[in-house]
């Protein structure tokens, strides 16, 4: 169920207001307050920092650019979350499409730790590869509520004031989108 | 597995938010879902990395990026002022034209029609027709009409003619339907002509008074 904020339960829409006033230090103030969470959410999926800046940023300048079609009955974070989402998935699935341009993850490159290896490295790639796929073809309410969760780091609470959901109904989505993810995995390689 | 064993696997994988009625109540909807968690449970966790920090200048970034113009923008402003578009104009104008009397309206014009007069073996008017057409690029050019039952008869190019291709054809007193015939599939009218007829076939032959 979504409700629909005022400027004064939610700093984004105050900002947004002077935004579309022509201030553009009002959307400077609205990428402060949500860059770590959407790069958070970006990096775990891509796995790469410099690529997971670029997307980041591109995820802010769509939102910048599709600011009208922000209709105030969602929180904003709601909203960009969810272009970061979709942007994360676009950038995922073009690259599966051109091998040239997939992206080596950071852990590939960096220096292994005396247990690790390049092939454990590969083999954890190879993995994360395995999980994406599997998290692609969940259902949207089931994948959303996992990446929030966990690739957001956001809390129920966080989620459920977001959304507009209540939570044991994300805590739902969370434990039966893992159980699919886990039945999805069984039946691949 | 003990059912106190798959309520443990299923709340670390779920975390202490879960209560414990809410675990008995997913294990009731599906009773194998605690079973056999650790091997998923550790996947799952590995694509948890640890995230680095984000650089100071995020924002700035972003910000200059937005004040950039866009590709749109740099295009516009490099390309589309009123000379280049009055320059454009004319030179799509001029491609445009020089397709049309090239492909669309073939052929390209030739030099007129030549009729030459002499007298036959029995006395009557014989017209000597030059036929001709130019038609650079074309590999060989053929005339066909009601004088030679539409059999083809090839012109030969004319050497430095620039795709001049003619040849003379004896024709006796009358009115003649005709056609040029470009590299063995193209009908082509002659622009020479006197007059055109339709041939029925949405193409149109000319025609020549004698």
């Amino acid at each position: 169920m979504n409700r629909k904020q005022s400027p004064s339960q939610d700093p984004d829409l105050e900002a947004l207001r002077r935004c579309r006033q022509g201030d553009r230090r009002a959307f400077a103030e609205i990428v402060d307050r949500h860059k770590q969470g959407v790069f958070r959410l970006v990096y775990r999926w891509l796995g790469q920092k410099e690529r997971a800046e670029e997307l980041a940023q591109e995820v802010f300048l769509k939102a910048y650019r599709e600011l009208e079609r922000f209709r105030g009955d969602a929180k904003f974070s709601t909203w960009i979350y969810q272009i970061a989402l979709n942007a994360c998935r676009d950038d995922w699935r073009s690259r599966r499409r051109r091998p040239e341009a997939r992206i080596e993850p950071d852990f590939l490159n960096a220096q292994p730790a005396p247990e690790a290896s390049a092939e454990s490295g590969l083999i954890a790639e190879s993995e994360a590869e395995t999980l994406r796929r599997a998290l692609d073809g969940l259902p949207q309410i089931y994948r959303e509520a996992l990446l929030l969760r966990y690739f957001g780091d956001l809390s129920y609470e966080e989620m459920a004031e977001r959304s507009g959901e209540g939570i044991s109904n994300l805590k739902m989505r969370v434990a039966r989108g893992l159980a699919q993810l886990r039945k999805r995995l069984e039946r691949q390689p | 597995m003990t059912a106190e064993e798959a309520k443990r696997q299923l709340r670390g994988l779920l975390g202490p938010e879960f209560s414990e009625e809410e675990i008995a109540a997913l294990l009731r909807e599906e009773p194998g879902l605690g079973e056999g968690l650790e091997g998923f449970a550790a996947r799952w966790r590995s694509l948890r990395r640890e995230v680095p920090s984000l650089p100071a200048d995020f924002t700035v970034r972003v910000m200059d990026r937005l004040e950039a113009p866009g590709l749109w923008e740099r295009f516009r402003a490099r390309w589309l002022s009123v000379p280049r578009l009055a320059a454009a104009g004319a030179l799509a104008a001029g491609l445009a034209g020089v397709l049309y009397l090239g492909y669309f309206r073939e052929p390209v014009l030739g030099p007129p029609l030549s009729v030459r007069e002499a007298a036959g073996p029995e006395g009557q008017k014989v017209y000597f027709v030059r036929f001709a057409l130019r038609q650079p690029g074309a590999k060989q050019v053929a005339v066909a009409g009601d004088f030679n039952q539409w059999n083809p008869a090839a012109l030969a190019p004319v050497a430095e003619g620039e795709g001049l291709f003619t040849v003379e054809v004896p024709l006796t007193e009358g009115t003649y339907s005709y056609a040029f015939v470009v590299d063995g599939k193209r009908w082509v009218a002659d622009p020479s002509a006197d007059r055109w007829v339709d041939d029925g076939f949405g193409q149109r032959n000319s025609v020549i008074n004698l």
